[in-house]
């Protein structure tokens, strides 16, 4: 980050490189769009460039990245409600197809639902501690919540993911088997 | 993989698949990080000074410091040339109250 401060464009190139995809993975996970992410991960990496002058560590990088990579998000769907729910609606149309890329696209669709039905933060608390695999400690830093708090969001996460998905899921494969 | 999530919601959850970040965004975020108007000529150090409360009152507390010291320091000076006045200043005044030593022994 010293390096960024004095405008080093191979240091600030090799960070953004080496955090590019994990910042673009949460947002697009949290946000359900892939557009959306794109845009907000490009406004985090150059608030980096713009802000590594003030740059202090109190925390680990990583850990600041993923803070402001949320809070960036939230403030994307704060402002964009509407036009989320409509791609919302629009991919609950699924259509049955025969091969196995298509059943698999319709998987991981149904899966970006799901998380999408659920509340901001339990969404948030699954992104970083299932799909980034992040300690609850950690994860909880990152969302600047209490320990406990962030394993409540988990827990209720995670029970309501099971009754969207699972029982859907079982509900799906009973059908096609009568 | 976390303990918390059985197999059954976790093979779930394993088949959203996200895509890694293009290229072209790469090259976007890069074009895009410009050099900063005059940061060059500002040193570093100068760079991370931002404002604080407290070193506003600190500011505050050298300036009244400052200003006490200053003050303090317009004393006259004493001058070994200019002779004191009798009453206040000689031995026999201050100790007797009297203007000279005559009045004393008389």
């Amino acid at each position: 980050m010293a390096r960024i401060a004095r405008q080093d464009k191979d240091a600030y190139r090799m960070l953004v490189g080496r955090h590019l995809g994990k910042s673009l993975k949460v947002a697009e996970r949290v946000l359900g769009n892939r557009q959306d992410a794109e845009d907000v991960t490009q406004e985090v990496c150059l608030k980096i460039w713009d802000e590594a002058v003030r740059w202090e560590p109190r925390a680990k990088f990583s850990t600041w990245l993923y803070r402001v990579v949320i809070n960036a998000c939230l403030d994307r769907r704060r402002k964009a409600v509407p036009a989320a729910m409509e791609d919302l609606d629009l991919l609950a149309d699924d259509a049955p197809g025969a091969d196995e890329k298509m059943i698999a696209d319709q998987l991981s669709d149904r899966v970006r639902r799901a998380l999408q039905v659920l509340p901001e933060r339990q969404r948030i608390a699954i992104v970083l501690g299932y799909y980034e695999e992040l300690s609850n400690q950690e994860a909880a830093d990152a969302m600047d919540i209490m320990l406990g708090a962030f394993q409540q969001l988990l827990f209720r996460a995670k029970q309501r993911l099971k009754d969207e998905l699972i029982s859907e899921e079982r509900e799906y494969k009973h059908a096609g088997h009568l | 993989m976390p303990d918390i999530f059985d197999r059954e919601l976790a093979a779930l959850l394993d088949s959203y698949k996200v895509e890694e970040p293009s290229p072209e965004l790469m090259e976007r975020i890069l074009r895009r990080a410009q050099p900063r108007a005059g940061a060059a000529v500002i040193p570093l150090w100068a760079q991370r000074q931002t404002f604080r409360p407290h070193s506003a009152f600190a500011l505050i507390g050298l300036a009244l410091l400052g200003f006490w010291l200053g003050s303090a320091s317009q004393v006259k000076p004493f001058s070994v040339t200019s002779a004191p006045s009798v009453s206040t200043l000689t031995l026999d005044g201050v100790i007797l109250g009297a203007s000279n030593l005559n009045e004393v022994i008389l």
